[in-house]
């Protein structure tokens, strides 16, 4: 390569590197056939690319028409960088049209270079740039304290890796699976290569390549393919899934525990499933347990207020509270057609007005209606509480709804506005996943499991 | 003597075993001078049982599905009439006394159309009621909006009445009888709310918890309204029927409920948002508190004064004059 390529080629790279946002480069050669123009800037995941542009064969350019066309392909009046490079030196329209573009674009760059293609110094120029932002292969990763994996993107390349940088990871799965780098840019990760591979069952490793900005290049014993769906419609599905997992959740359980023993034992057996799930599910879980019965209209037997059995403890505390619970007997059957449910929303309300860590969930399971506040088919509450105003106040505090119930009452409705489940416990893993509890969505994350290899 | 008789008459789960009872309770928190004695032991027994139901077990009595007659008796203030002619006229004072043939046989009985397996061997309720001067008629109207069977008990039964008054002679169009219509359950939201809708609510001054009632005048009107909800649409002739078999001046409507509004026990005080005294658990109904009868007695009492007034001789005293009976003898 002559000194004068050697030259351009580190103007070139310098300019390309000074590329931020959505600012473009224009690198315009002139040549002896004619003016060629390269437009340059970074996609959304940061990678430099280029594309052709004009190309302008010589003609007359005396003439004004000519003049301002080269203008334009130059970036006209814009204040875009520019790049004018003549490739050949000492003809006369080339230096010409040269020196007129670099009298109109003062702060222009003005390189000569003689037996080199333009386009094929700008392509190395593109592919040799170190990264300026870092690359991550997105999959599940190990919780460190045993829970449920975690979605997450592993670091491959850090910025500044150069073409050529390798990196090894242990990935598992069965099946097929995608393997999808993304460029850690802030905001929103940026897709850059995607590709899938049919993994045996056990851990294999996998080996990337960076070819360069926007290339890496996977190996391993299986052979990898480009997908042909698009990065949407790969995260459908699995980037909510992904936005709920981690962080704190307070998993509050409303327990209707009056009605037939069976039923009542069958309602704790389903909370004490939801509990372990959440409690394993890759985020850091608090319970909260508020049996709630029936109102006593009845002088002989004594109201039992609401009053919950455990608040923002351990999973495993909660679980002894429910085995407590499940030991008593079954509070006397009151009144048939109702339950304490607005009591217990109440208590609620009142409970975490007092703070309440991380996102809150509120599980109701039961099949009572609640009291209403006054005249009605039903019995008053006794303490003349509203539940539709309990749940205004809910919603307002962003308490996301879950419930199992076999009821159709519209309360349930309401009650398990982000998810409903029944009691025979079917769906009781898709209502964890539902409410963000539990990463037992993880066969819906078409991601494979990664570690970083030793 | 002329033998004054009242029967007891609806539709089948109408209450009217609860109504024997209630009766029986309304009676004892009155201060008029009115018992229910039964007239044979089992009926005794029976009245004890379902009185204690209501009040201590705080159950509704089971509606009877046997045939047993239960019979008693009600005997009411001493009253005085004039026997004889002219100088052989003479001043007697006897005690009130009404049979009551409370019939406790299924309401299907008095079906229209024979209700299965009937036979001749099972009594004819017709013949309490043609042995009759008065007929308490029980309107469940939940169970008509539920139901809307009511015009079927109420037809057949007083077609088989006319026809049978004519054939022993009768001729006029009118069945003699005096009836009175019970509207029961008035202690439930739905019924209340349509007296409340059409501005039939009043209170007693005197009662110290102010509970809503209905004036008797104004119960046709009730009657009427809560007719227009029933499942079958039928019950809307009830009325029109009432009309045409018994003379206007012989009929009274009511507003009754054998429970009572519920009082809190705390506030000692009527709540118009929690008045429901009734409390649905899992074996059926149960009462939430003090059992107070509204309208119980009432048209017993009326029923008593028609008959009353219709035996020979004045009647002195009103059958609702609470005065204490053995009193001075008005002349």
């Amino acid at each position: 390569m002559s000194e004068s390529a050697v030259r351009l080629r580190d103007t070139l790279a310098t300019a390309v590197r000074a590329l931020q946002g959505a600012r473009h480069l224009n690198v315009v050669e002139l040549g002896a056939a004619g003016v060629t123009t390269f437009d340059v800037h970074r996609d959304a995941s940061g990678t430099p690319c280029a594309a052709t542009g004009l190309i302008l064969p010589w003609r007359q350019l005396g003439t004004p028409l000519e003049r301002r066309r080269i203008a334009q392909a130059a970036g006209g009046i814009s204040d875009e960088a520019v790049v004018i490079v003549c490739s050949a030196p000492g003809e006369k329209l080339p230096e010409l049209a040269a020196s007129w573009l670099a009298e109109m674009r003062p702060g222009s760059v003005l390189a000569h270079v003689s037996g080199q293609s333009v386009a094929g110094l700008l392509r190395e120029v593109l592919t040799d740039e170190p990264l300026l932002q870092p690359y991550g292969l997105l999959g599940l990763t190990p919780d460190p304290l045993g829970g449920m994996p975690r979605p997450a993107a592993v670091t491959v390349f850090p910025a500044g890796a150069a073409p050529g940088a390798t990196a090894e990871v242990v990935a598992q799965a069965s099946g097929e699976v995608v393997f999808a780098v993304l460029s850690m840019t802030e905001g929103q990760p940026r897709p850059v290569a995607i590709r899938v591979a049919d993994l045996p069952p056990g851990p294999q490793v996998i080996r990337l390549v960076l070819g360069g900005p926007g290339s890496v290049e996977f190996s391993s014993s299986v052979p990898f393919v480009q997908d042909d769906r698009g990065w949407a419609e790969l995260v459908v599905g699995a980037w909510p899934l992904i936005g709920t997992q981690g962080g704190r959740v307070h998993l509050v359980v409303g327990l209707e525990t009056c009605g037939h023993q069976d039923l009542v034992a069958r309602r704790i057996e389903l909370v004490r499933q939801v509990i372990l799930e959440s409690a394993g599910g890759g985020t850091e879980c608090l319970v909260s347990l508020v049996p709630y019965a029936t109102h006593s209209y009845d002088w002989e037997v004594p109201e039992r207020p609401v009053h919950p059995r455990c608040w923002l403890a351990a999973p495993d505390r909660a679980l002894t509270a429910l085995d407590r619970l499940e030991a008593e007997p079954v509070y006397p059957d009151g009144y048939r057609d109702a339950a304490q449910v607005e009591d217990m929303l109440a208590e609620v309300v009142t409970r975490l007005s007092e703070g309440s860590p991380g996102r809150t969930v509120l599980l109701t399971v039961g099949d009572r209606p609640p009291h209403p506040p006054g005249r009605h088919t039903l019995l008053a509450c006794r303490n003349r509480y509203d539940w539709n105003r309990q749940v205004t106040s809910l919603e307002r505090a962003g308490v996301v709804f879950g419930a199992i119930t076999e009821s159709d009452h519209p309360i349930w409705g309401v009650l398990g506005g982000s998810s409903r489940a029944h009691t025979d416990g079917n769906s009781v893993t898709q209502l964890c996943a539902d409410l963000g509890l539990a990463t037992t969505g993880l066969d819906r994350i078409p991601f494979p499991m990664i570690e970083v290899a030793p | 003597m002329t033998q004054q008789k009242i029967s007891v008459w609806g539709a089948p789960g109408s209450g009217k075993t609860t109504f024997l009872a209630a009766l029986n309770i309304a009676m004892i928190r009155s201060n008029l001078d009115w018992t229910v004695v039964a007239k044979n032991q089992d009926s005794a027994d029976r009245l004890a049982a379902m009185t204690n139901d209501l009040t201590r077990e705080r159950f509704f009595p089971k509606p009877t599905t046997d045939v047993n007659a239960l019979d008693y008796v009600l005997l009411g203030p001493r009253r005085t009439r004039r026997k004889g002619w002219f100088f052989r006229r003479t001043t007697v004072t006897e005690q009130t006394r009404v049979e009551l043939s409370l019939v406790d046989v299924p309401g299907s009985v008095f079906a229209s159309t024979p209700f299965p397996g009937a036979t001749d061997e099972l009594p004819d309720p017709l013949d309490d009621l043609i042995a009759s001067n008065g007929v308490l008629f029980l309107f469940d109207p939940i169970r008509e909006s539920a139901l809307g069977d009511s015009f079927d008990y109420f037809h057949g039964v007083l077609s088989r009445l006319a026809q049978r008054s004519i054939a022993s002679g009768v001729s006029s169009a009118w069945l003699p009888h005096r009836l009175a219509v019970c509207i029961t359950k008035f202690d439930d939201v739905r019924v209340l709310e349509v007296a409340e809708r059409r501005g039939l609510i009043t209170t007693d001054p005197d009662d110290p918890y102010r509970m809503p009632k209905v004036d008797s005048a104004d119960a046709e009107e009730l009657f009427a309204a809560l007719c227009e909800t029933s499942a079958s649409g039928n019950s809307e002739m009830l009325l029109s029927g009432i009309r045409r078999f018994f003379r206007p001046e012989h009929v009274r409507f009511f507003a009754t409920s054998t429970i009572g509004f519920h009082v809190d026990p705390v506030r000692n005080a009527y709540d118009p948002d929690d008045f429901q005294n009734v409390v649905p658990v899992e074996e059926g109904h149960r009462i939430r508190g003090p059992v107070r009868p509204i309208n119980v007695l009432e048209p017993i009492l009326w029923l008593a004064d028609q008959l009353t007034a219709d035996s020979p001789g004045r009647v002195k005293r009103s059958a609702t004059d609470p005065r204490p009976s053995g009193g001075r003898p008005a002349l």
